[in-house]
């Protein structure tokens, strides 16, 4: 069985909003780095649009699942002594566990992508063999959520740790808020991991990844106006 | 060991080397500035005429590379590019 509403009842709607900004400024920075490619030619700067349009297509993923589950939810009416409810058609049961899917498998390999880019020097069968567990880490996820956002931590985790190294190498103070906002982002994953024991820390999680994003979008428009200035 | 310049760094060290120089320089000087032999240079110039990247004049007899509007824009984009790429560790 698959269990695909985490959400409590209040914050309905609110986590399709916070996945939304989410979208935005992951978008943006991809959209930036798309025409640093078209600049230079260079592949790093594809490899790191594609990531970044992965990531944002999968929320947009989420939002697509979690608009119909809410929807559907809200048509549970009472009057009286009867209760009406909707029943979910084949058609939208198939949307939301599609929706669910793409969310998880774009999420991951968005995720991949980046670790991919950050840590160079496989070779092509590591890069097939690890590609292949996340495939089937994106189908076991279904019924276990903490695996899927274990996984997240690691490649997130991992990423955070080279971008920490630059820092250092770099010296550059907003190279700083980078690690920042990715550690932050790991934060809110860490919190998911705890969503089977209380629905609040899907809430508490959402929200760190707002904050993330937010850092995320700050570290990135300080980038652009200290290359301008320079 | 210092790795082999990208065709983007070249081209940057062009532009930076005739905006170093108040934005014109003669073909030798911008030659021997941005470390490349003449049918290099010749081949990077065409390219960047061809993109409006920087025009050919002639001063007193002599001729002159310059930077354009366009190639001023250029290099403000590169900046930035590079700037990013720092930051991001790419």
């Amino acid at each position: 069985m698959e269990e695909i509403i985490y959400s409590p009842v209040w914050f309905y709607g609110k986590d399709i909003i916070i996945d939304a900004i989410g979208v935005v400024i992951l978008s943006l920075i991809g959209a930036t780095t798309l025409k640093y490619y078209r600049l230079s030619r260079d592949r790093k700067y594809l490899f790191f649009a594609s990531s970044f349009f992965a990531i944002a297509l999968s929320f947009l993923a989420k939002m697509l699942g979690n608009l119909k589950v809410y929807s559907l939810l809200s048509a549970t009416r009472q009057q009286g002594a009867l209760v009406f409810q909707y029943h979910v058609t084949e058609a939208s049961a198939m949307l939301i566990l599609f929706s669910f899917l793409f969310y998880r498998i774009l999420l991951l390999f968005g995720w991949y992508g980046l670790y991919l880019l950050y840590h160079k020097g496989h070779n092509k069968a590591d890069i097939i063999v690890m590609a292949f567990f996340l495939f089937v880490i994106t189908f076991l996820t279904s019924a276990w959520f903490f695996l899927f956002h274990l996984t997240l931590l690691l490649l997130i985790g991992l990423v955070v740790w080279t971008l920490a190294r630059n820092c250092k190498k770099t010296r550059s103070g907003t190279a700083k808020l980078l690690p920042v906002s990715f550690l932050i982002l790991a934060l809110g994953h860490v919190m998911f991991l705890f969503i089977g024991s209380a629905r609040q820390f899907y809430v508490i999680g959402e929200v760190i990844q707002l904050i993330g994003y937010f850092l995320l979008l700050l570290a990135f428009i300080l980038v652009l106006r200290h290359g301008k200035k320079t | 060991m210092e790795r082999k310049r990208s065709r983007t760094d070249i081209v940057a060290d062009i532009l930076s080397t005739i905006q170093d120089k108040g934005g014109e320089i003669k073909p030798t000087h911008l030659m021997y500035k941005s470390n490349l032999s003449h049918k290099q240079m010749q081949t990077y110039l065409d390219d960047l005429v061809q993109n409006e990247l920087v025009d050919k004049v002639s001063k007193k007899n002599y001729q002159y590379i310059i930077i354009t509007d366009k190639g001023h824009r250029f290099m403000a984009k590169l900046k930035e590019m590079k700037e990013f790429e720092k930051a991001f560790g790419l």
